[in-house]
């Protein structure tokens, strides 16, 4: 204690800390950076990368790996105008531990044949994913030239954070900051601020088919933005953005004069919010935007995007509206509870391409929950075909999803500890949410009434083939849930959810964090709800082991749902003779009807001073039927009619420590899936050849649909574990 | 399925009251813009009115005092968002029901001039009246745990650039000196536009009295700082030295306040104070002397 007495007082110190924070000036170059070290195991034993998921071609996934990633900040103030900023940064990726720096492996460049993507850092110093490869990212320079009306100019890589969801959102892809812009923002006077911005367009995903087409180099966004502080009470807000996706025109050979360009894509997004936030319990926020998508047919040379499509903006000329309602009343009684409602109508055409794709949450409602993601009982997308295991793993993504105004709503490159996006295209209807709080004590409710804009048989336009659409399917809403098929050709679907969730700190030693919730969901989806649809004339197929006439109905000339929906032909299986799956022959045979339970517990508590772990138990039941073996989930998905049941056991640790930072998150999903997909047809045997492609034991029961994709009919059982592991340390 | 909600909503309407205070400090609305000149960041994590105190009270409870803090508008709640690289997310950082600002309370228990403490928390660029100099902070943040840990990483730091040798008894010596002195509440409650938060009476010396001044200060909270730097034009460095607060600039960027004049290394980032009767927030705040080096001087305030 006494050489304490020499250091000095603790008031002494925190002077001493305080003063050199206020004279700390800035240096010329200042370099720190980040190392992130992740341990993933799983009983998958994928190995295809350091992220639990990714739908991308030629990309890989795993859950099985140990990698480390390093993150070099840069920054310099060269003089008082001038701000310099940027990252050099490595990928977990393919960049395994057990690459041994990424030396030798594989040169898909000198095989021939090909031998197929580089999976795994197979390809160890031949591919920049696996050779631990370090990129340019971030690089910002600011200037603050001091004038009187302009603030700032900004140019080089932003995350959009300036502006808003539904126009210019946060597109995140491994990074936040890949977009490369200019930008300018000032004050025309002290309430009235401007921001304009020349943002180049991603040719990776922002058009057509996830392009911007060959010629990419010109396409760019434009935007303005201001923001008025009308009075204390009332903050008002307009955007406007117009994007151009231009290729040059081939028409123009004659290069003596230069050449000329036309446009491929445009899209057009307006907005204007208003917040008011007077004196007293009730605050009201509004927001309406209007969109216009316009791709040119001419130039992207397609006329349908074809049955199982992806894009992030439809092949017609869209014109819609997104409107935002909300009205908060906090604490009015001065008890302690509060009442949000909002009411939300995102038209069906309503196209953004530039809006936020995740980390971001434009409805209130907490939607759906990310352990259902994709069409199958496990979440595998086209599972009844060879080949397309679960792509997250039975377990899905934690938590409920995030809902984003996209249809290039992204999850990719995420592990199964971060949230989902949904999108919500066409959502439009209501959220009520209650909250309570008294002491550590914390009761909300929410009930959301979801009707949807895009109901409509053959996508609102019977003079088209369905199965030529114009806009994305994406994979299509079948099973539990789909996180990105707002677009069905067949949807008169209404979804109702309600919850009641609590937390509570027991005062007990350190404080036990407590907390649950119990949710449902109804969600029913007639599909097809006008017999004219139906593929064939009644009584097309009589039964008895009698063979189905060719009586198609057609619900314009020539379309008919039977061209796609196509009649079974009658097999014998074990001496029994009937249809091999049952005839298209009612309005109820694509019906979906999702009775959906979450139930949640767990608790959390302060381990040591810096150590915080939770436990939580999650149950999920749901009783889902979603058409029988007519329709076969549109013929591409496993069918997931029947009883769902799913555990999941959470072990949460995290645990900083003086500019460090270590975390673990396990999660052992367990459940049953009990196929009901109806009767009227024949069950089959699995040959072996099926069984060992889409995984189901030998001999077993199912049936083998109209692409001689296979749906078992038998109960499975799962148990999948994951695991991740990290280490994050400043420097 | 509503209207069975509804009814159950109605059913819960009645219930409870509210209690009296020990005391009151009020704050006036529409003036969380530091020294006049203070703006929000661009990002949509922060909404004009976020961090405008309008009250703060204090309630006697089991074994210490309940402070209360009223804002303009209702807290923005974490929310289930990717911070980083490693896919932390932002609930996990803030588990108490808030993630945009910090309440700083720097208690004069003695009112005995100049008997005590008049810096205050590292990156708030101000100093204290000595006339209400502090024996106690209570400083609400998100992250009480790590805040903790960087206080005392941050002294234990300054005893060594001062002394060069410090050992591992005297570190001690010094963290234990530190939990006297600063406190950072872990029984929080977010409701809509308040925040309660307890502090033991161990800690005070008992309830906080109505004879005690209280320099109140809110300001921004940098919880991510440690995590994401992504999009964020600040460079790394400007937090060291700093405790979880949001810097200002000048422009008006995304991560940061903005406002700030060129060259003014004195600016603080402190966006809305409780000042004495008859003193202009603006006026308190704006008062530096750069050539000599003396930020902004806070006072404490009686109920």
């Amino acid at each position: 204690m006494r050489t304490i007495a020499k250091i000095a007082s603790l008031l002494v110190l925190l002077g001493a800390v305080s003063m050199s924070a206020q004279q700390q000036q800035e240096s010329m170059l200042k370099i720190s950076g980040v190392t992130y070290t992740k341990w993933l195991w799983g009983n998958l034993h994928d190995r295809g990368s350091l992220y639990n998921f990714t739908t991308v071609p030629g990309e890989g996934a795993g859950d099985n790996g140990q990698g480390t990633e390093i993150e070099l900040l840069l920054s310099a103030k060269p003089n008082k105008y001038l701000e310099v900023s940027g990252r050099i940064h490595s990928r977990f990726s393919q960049n395994f531990w057990t690459n041994f720096g990424g030396f030798g492996g594989r040169n898909p460049a000198t095989e021939e044949p090909p031998k197929g993507d580089c999976i795994g850092g197979d390809c160890g110093e031949y591919d920049p994913r696996s050779n631990q490869y370090v990129k340019l990212r971030g690089m910002t320079v600011r200037i603050t030239p001091g004038y009187k009306y302009l603030d700032a100019v900004t140019f080089g890589a932003t995350d959009l954070g300036q502006f808003d969801a539904f126009t210019l959102g946060k597109i995140r892809y491994i990074d936040r900051d890949n977009l490369g812009a200019l930008m300018a923002q000032g004050s025309l006077t002290p309430t009235f601020r401007y921001d304009l911005i020349r943002a180049s367009m991603p040719r990776l995903w922002a058009g057509y088919k996830y392009s911007t087409g060959p010629y990419a180099n010109q396409d760019a966004a434009y935007a303005m933005q201001f923001r008025w502080a009308a009075t204390p009470q009332l903050d008002l807000t307009g955007i406007a953005e117009k994007v151009s996706d231009v290729e040059v025109d081939s028409r123009d050979f004659i290069i003596d004069d230069g050449r000329d360009v036309r446009g491929r894509y445009s899209n057009d997004v307006y907005g204007i919010k208003a917040d008011f936030h007077p004196d007293g319990p009730f605050a009201v926020r509004g927001a309406f935007y209007h969109a216009s998508s316009d791709p040119n047919l001419a130039v992207i040379g397609e006329s349908d995007i074809g049955f199982t499509g992806y894009s992030p903006v439809p092949l017609i000329k869209a014109d819609d509206n997104a409107i935002k309602l909300n009205v908060d009343i906090t604490d009015p009684f001065k008890n302690g509870l509060s009442l949000n409602l909002e009411y939300f109508n995102i038209g069906a055409d309503y196209v953004s391409v530039l809006a936020a794709r995740r980390e971001s949450d434009v409805l209130m409602t907490e939607g759906h929950d990310g352990t259902w993601a994709l069409n199958g009982p496990s979440n595998a997308k086209y599972g009844v075909f060879g080949g397309n295991p679960t792509l997250i793993g039975y377990s899905g993504w934690q938590g409920n999803a995030q809902q984003v105004v996209s249809l290039a709503v992204d999850n990719e490159f995420t592990d199964f500890d971060e949230p989902m996006a949904e999108t919500v295209v066409g959502w439009k209807g209501f959220t009520l949410v209650p909250r309570w709080q008294r002491d550590t004590l914390e009761i909300a409710g929410e009930f959301t009434h979801i009707d949807y804009n895009n109901n409509w048989q053959a996508w609102g336009d019977p003079s088209r083939d369905f199965t030529k659409p114009l806009y994305p399917t994406n994979d299509l809403y079948t099973g539990v849930f789909n996180f990105r098929s707002p677009y069905n050709p067949f949807q008169d679907k209404k979804t109702d959810i309600a919850l009641i969730r609590g937390r509570y700190t027991i005062n007990v030693a350190k404080g036990i964090d407590v907390f649950g919730k119990i949710k449902t969901i109804q969600e029913e989806d007639k599909r097809i709800n006008d017999a004219r649809f139906l593929p064939y004339q009644a009584g097309s197929c009589p039964g008895g082991g009698v063979d189905c006439a060719d009586n198609k109905n057609f619900y314009s000339p020539g379309l008919s749902t039977g061209n796609y929906f196509s009649n079974p032909p009658v097999i014998t299986v074990n001496g029994v003779t009937g249809y091999k799956w049952a005839p298209f022959d009612s309005l109820d045979d694509d019906d979906r009807d999702m009775d959906y339970t979450m139930f949640q517990v767990g608790a959390g508590y302060q381990l040591t001073d810096i150590i915080y772990g939770s436990l939580t138990f999650e149950r999920y039941d749901v009783d889902l039927k979603d058409g029988n073996t007519a329709f076969q989930a549109y013929n591409l998905h496993e069918m997931s009619s029947g009883q769902h049941e799913k555990n999941k056991w959470i072990v949460g640790l995290r645990f900083p420590v003086g500019g460090a930072e270590a975390g673990l998150n396990y999660e052992y999903t367990f459940g049953q899936f009990e196929p009901d997909f109806g009767d009227g047809f024949v069950p089959q045997v699995v040959d072996d050849g099926t069984a060992k492609a889409v995984g189901v034991p030998l001999g077993s029961l199912g049936f083998s649909g109209r692409y001689g994709n296979w749906n078992s009919l038998e109960p499975r059982d799962f148990d999948h574990q994951h695991l991740k592991a990290y280490f994050k340390v400043r420097f | 399925m509503l209207r069975r909600f509804l009814f159950c909503l109605f059913l819960a309407l009645p219930l409870f009251a509210g209690d009296t205070p020990l005391w009151v400090l009020e704050d006036p609305r529409g003036d969380d813009y530091g020294d006049g000149t203070l703006l929000y960041p661009m990002s949509a994590d922060f909404d004009r009115g976020d961090l405008d105190l309008l009250r703060l009270e204090a309630f006697d409870a089991k074994g210490g005092t309940r402070f209360v803090a009223t804002f303009a508008r209702p807290i923005k709640r974490p929310p289930h968002r990717t911070v980083d690289a490693i896919g932390t997310q932002l609930d996990q950082l803030a588990r108490h029901g808030f993630y945009t600002f910090n309440i700083d309370i720097y208690i004069d228990t003695d009112g005995v001039r100049a008997s005590g403490a008049t810096s205050a928390l590292p990156g708030r660029r101000v100093w204290i009246d000595e006339a209400t100099a502090w024996e106690k902070i209570v400083c609400l943040t998100p992250d009480p745990a790590l805040a903790k840990m960087e206080m005392k990483r941050i002294l234990a730091r300054s005893a060594k650039q001062r002394a060069k040798v410090v050992s591992d008894d005297e570190r001690r010596a010094l963290i234990l000196k530190a939990d006297d002195r600063i406190f950072f509440p872990t029984r929080i409650t977010v409701t809509s536009n308040r925040v309660e938060f307890f502090v033991p009476d161990s800690f005070l010396g008992g309830t906080a009295s109505p004879q005690w001044s209280y320099a109140v200060a809110v300001s921004g909270a940098d919880v991510v700082d440690r995590t994401d730097q992504q999009g964020r034009l600040m460079d790394r460095t400007t937090s060291t030295g700093s405790l979880l607060i949001l810097p200002v600039a000048s422009g008006r960027p995304i991560d940061r306040f903005g406002g700030a004049a060129e060259d003014d290394s004195l600016v603080s980032a402190l966006v809305d104070i409780i000042v004495p009767a008859g003193e202009d927030q603006r006026k308190v705040l704006a008062t530096r002397d750069l050539e000599k080096g003396v930020p902004a001087v806070l006072h404490g305030v009686k109920p």
